[in-house]
């Protein structure tokens, strides 16, 4: 990158202090500002967001002699709060322009030193105060969202809509931006979930349209724009966005999305001629950076080289290199890694049954027996006996019995393949590694550990409805369904379901291929509505659930003893009613139930990137980024993904459904190599008021003698006017910034 | 005998402690020297022409004491008014340079009697009346 050096005064040298000269207006229109005389320039700093600009200004009162002047006269103090302030310095050296400034009053406050010798005539100082025009977006509120209405048109709406996020279902899914701009921008699309997302520079460019400030006849007082180079545009695409204006001022909004974490930041100028104002962004890197997406964060377009070796009008000059901002290594992580399969609620009796009963055999008697332990049951008609024996099964020492199942405490973690010709056995958390490493979920090999008495089973699966989930399709990557760009599926529920008729397994070959199922199977859910050949529906309904206390499973059959067809077969249940009979009126078997489950694989799928080591027995300085929704969902072989005519259909091969581990190694990359390069801040005062510099150019070093790059943009300029006549300073600085890859 | 006048005082001396010849003094550009730590050289930011306080004395014969009486309490309400010129030597600094002089304050204020005097602008000149006048020069629009 071609860099222009900046000098100051080398050796002896003679320069004009500058004279200011302030003018105010109502409105933010060139033509409309007057000046006001003898209103005194303070200290004038402008800045990079999110700080705000600010001026301080002074104004004497009273009886004053004025410089030129040959009386005394009587001076009034100003009222010029709220008013628009144009500060202009005039250029200290030819060839130089002059320095304008813009911003608006916001604070006045006065000194009073009483109302003199006659008691009329006030006297004293007023400190006045102005923002710059960044503070007009703070004062404006995101409360309403401009929706695409379909016909090249929006309708708006009185809430304020989130950008890329979506609060519904398991996992959220992002993208709500309209597919076309509509009058220049993009807009909310008109279905609340799309594949289309918003970028930051869409959703500034949408905010400064549609939100600017507006005068007292509604109209827009100045337009704002975005007014960047392309490759600035570029670097403010290269992230995802999501986050709620709700309640938020479009500065704030603005912020966040222009966030200094991801290398970029801004500055606000008034362009006079047209009287717009421009957000400018600026980049934080001096060169290009690649990123994971495969986008760049491009490097600075105005990159300085700053030579003040000789220069005799520096008064200081500090550079720091802060050892906060250095790090060893890097490590980037993501969400816990989940793995999907399928087991029977009750297995072989071995090491490898998941689930065991929740309830005792204590229990399950006494939920059979009922009321009939009472005193007064066996004077009582069949009728009365029933309904007591109901309601002695509603209790709730009885609400675990035929319900609830928990995870073993001494399983092994290996699981029986179910449906499986092979019968293989299959690790149910494999050591999941690099990114171009194999997940090889076989029983042959060491596992995750997992702690069973805090597995955590999700209550949705990463399976997509309406997905295609067979056979080798997951592992070719060709399971995604066609949806139009106006909806997204939502994620499957935990499934449950259960062989309703005959006894056999599904058959199939060596390859894994179904070839047929004498027996039928459905969903415990949905089990009232099914009808085969020697089952004529079910008159009763079923739940499953995810306890909150336990890791285990709920399958609460109402009444419950509807999926305990053995039990109660092999018991003297006391009296029931035929609908609530299991062995008259259609009820299954538990031991037939199986549950297609997810659990949470207690490690988040990370990578570390190295920087450089420490000194030997050093404390290595380690940089954590996490980086949201970077998941890896493992299904394992033979896990039922759908039932399709009472047939279990399942993926033959298994495989991942999302696999974000290397987009977390290249962050980790990335962030290596930012944070790997050399930088510091830069803090440089020297006795001129000059246009020399401007919020936003990088500074990439200093000089040959002092030997360090910089490389890090300037974020504050400040002029600084001391009273009585010492000369005028310039003071720049420049930041660092943190970036966040994710 | 040269004129000698502050506004509307006149004085029979009026002379300043620097300047040459006890002549007033004229505002100034004002300068500031930059210098640095292992860098040779020197800058200088030019500043505003702005003038110094500085002290005056001046010394008047008057008819009697009363008449000084007066002009004792005329000498104090100079003080933070509207700038005066000054004549001195018959050069009116208002007219020739532009400036005024504002009086930020008089003290020394000394009057004495006077048994025997020619000479004086207010004879029989039985006393007389000394001060120290400390002046700030503006320049003012002509």
């Amino acid at each position: 990158m071609p860099t222009t050096t900046i000098e100051t005064e080398k050796s002896t040298f003679t320069v004009q202090a500058p004279a200011v000269t302030i003018y105010t207006a109502d409105v933010l229109d060139d033509d409309e500002f007057e000046e006001v005389k003898y209103l005194r320039l303070n200290k004038l700093r402008i800045t990079a967001a999110p700080d705000i600009d600010t001026c301080e200004m002074q104004y004497e009162f009273g009886n004053i002699l004025r410089p030129g002047k040959a009386k005394i006269e009587k001076f009034t103090p100003l009222s010029i709060t709220d008013k628009f302030v144009k500060v202009v310095i005039a250029a200290a050296v030819d060839d130089e322009d002059e320095i304008v400034w813009y911003g608006k009053i916001k604070a006045v406050s006065s000194r009073a030193f009483g109302g003199g010798s006659d008691g009329k005539t006030s006297c004293g100082i007023q400190s006045i105060i102005a923002f710059g025009l960044l503070i007009l977006l703070d004062e404006v509120q995101v409360d309403k969202s401009y929706v695409d209405d379909g016909d090249d048109d929006t309708i708006e709406i009185k809430e304020a809509l989130p950008f890329n996020l979506d609060p519904g279902g398991a996992f959220p899914v992002s993208g709500n931006r309209s597919l076309s701009k509509i009058d220049g921008c993009y807009v909310f699309s008109k279905e609340p979930r799309t594949p289309e997302k918003w970028s930051a520079l869409t959703a500034v460019e949408y905010l400064l349209k549609h939100f600017s400030p507006l005068d007292s006849d509604d109209a827009v007082a100045n337009v704002w724009e975005i007014y960047a180079t392309t490759e600035d545009k570029l670097s403010l695409q290269w992230y995802e966005i999501s986050l709620n204006p709700e309640l938020r001022t479009v500065k704030q909004v603005i912020d966040a999305l222009i966030d200094r974490r991801r290398g970029m930041s801004y500055r606000v100028e008034f362009h006079a001629s047209d009287g717009k104002i421009w957000l400018r962004p600026f980049s934080f890197a001096s060169e290009n950076v690649t990123l994971p997406s495969g986008q760049k964060l491009y490097a600075n377009g105005s990159q300085r080289r700053l030579n003040f070796e000789q220069a005799v009008d520096v008064t200081e000059a500090i550079i720091s290199d802060m050892a906060t901002a250095r790090y060893h290594r890097v490590r980037a992580y993501g969400e816990f890694m989940t793995s999907t399969f399928t087991v029977p609620l009750y297995g072989d009796g071995t090491a490898n049954d998941m689930f065991e009963k929740d309830w005792s055999s204590a229990e399950e008697a006494a939920y059979i027996a009922g009321a009939s332990a009472d005193a007064e049951y066996a004077s009582q008609d069949d009728t009365t006996k029933q309904r007591w024996n109901a309601l002695a099964r509603n209790s709730d020492k009885f609400k675990n019995v035929f319900s609830r199942w928990r995870v073993r405490s001494d399983w092994s973690q290996f699981i029986q393949a179910l449906h499986d010709p092979e019968a293989d056995t299959y690790n149910v958390a494999p050591i999941i590694g690099e990114p171009d490493e194999d997940i090889d979920p076989s029983g042959l090999l060491e596992s995750e550990p997992l702690w069973l008495r805090g597995l955590n089973i999700l209550r949705h699966l990463p399976l997509r409805d309406r997905y295609d989930y067979s056979g080798t399709k997951i592992s070719d990557g060709t399971f995604a369904g066609a949806y139009s760009s106006s909806e997204q599926p939502g994620y499957l529920p935990l499934m449950v379901y259960a062989r309703v008729e005959g006894d056999e397994d599904v058959v199939r070959d060596d390859e894994g291929a179904l070839i047929e199922s004498p027996a039928r199977f459905d969903h415990v859910e949905r089990l009232s509505y099914t009808a085969f050949d020697s089952v004529s529906g079910f008159n009763w309904s079923c739940s499953v659930g995810i306890p909150d206390t336990i890791a285990g499973l709920e399958i609460n059959a109402h009444p419950a003893q509807m999926i305990a067809k053995a039990e109660w077969a092999g018991a003297s249940p006391a009296a029931t009613p035929e609908s609530q009979d299991p062995t008259a009126s259609n009820g299954i078997d538990w031991k037939n139930i199986f549950v297609t489950l997810t659990m949470e694989i207690p490690k988040r799928v990370q990578s570390v990137a190295e920087i450089e080591s420490p000194a030997s027995g050093a404390p290595v300085n380690e940089l954590a980024i996490h980086v949201p929704r970077a998941r890896v969902d493992y299904v394992l072989p033979y896990t039922t993904v759908r039932i399709e005519n009472g047939i279990p259909i399942a993926s033959t091969s298994g495989g991942t459904i999302q696999d974000d581990r290397e987009r977390v190694a290249d962050i980790a990359r990335a962030a290596a190599e930012w944070y790997g390069a050399d930088r510091k801040t830069l803090q440089l005062t020297f006795k001129q008021v000059r246009d020399l510099f401007r919020v936003g150019w990088l500074i990439t070093d200093i000089g040959a003698t002092f030997g360090t790059s910089i490389k890090t943009p300037i974020t504050a300029i400040e002029y600084t006017f001391p009273e009585g006549q010492a000369a005028p300073t310039t003071k720049i600085e420049t930041a660092f910034a943190a970036l966040d890859f994710t | 005998m040269a004129t000698y006048s502050l506004g509307s005082f006149d004085f029979l001396r009026l002379n300043s402690f620097a300047g040459y010849d006890g002549a007033p003094m004229l505002p100034r550009t004002h300068c500031e020297m930059v210098q640095r730590l292992n860098v040779k050289g020197t800058g200088f930011v030019i500043g505003q022409r702005t003038g110094m306080l500085f002290p005056m004395q001046s010394f008047i014969d008057l008819a009697n004491d009363a008449q000084a009486a007066l002009l004792i309490a005329n000498y104090h309400l100079a003080v933070n008014t509207d700038p005066l010129t000054i004549v001195w030597r018959d050069i009116n600094y208002f007219s020739l340079y532009g400036v005024k002089y504002m009086v930020v304050d008089v003290t020394d204020i000394r009057s004495c009697r006077l048994y025997s005097a020619t000479g004086g602008l207010n004879p029989p000149s039985l006393s007389c009346l000394s001060a120290i006048w400390h002046l700030m020069p503006v320049e003012v629009e002509r």
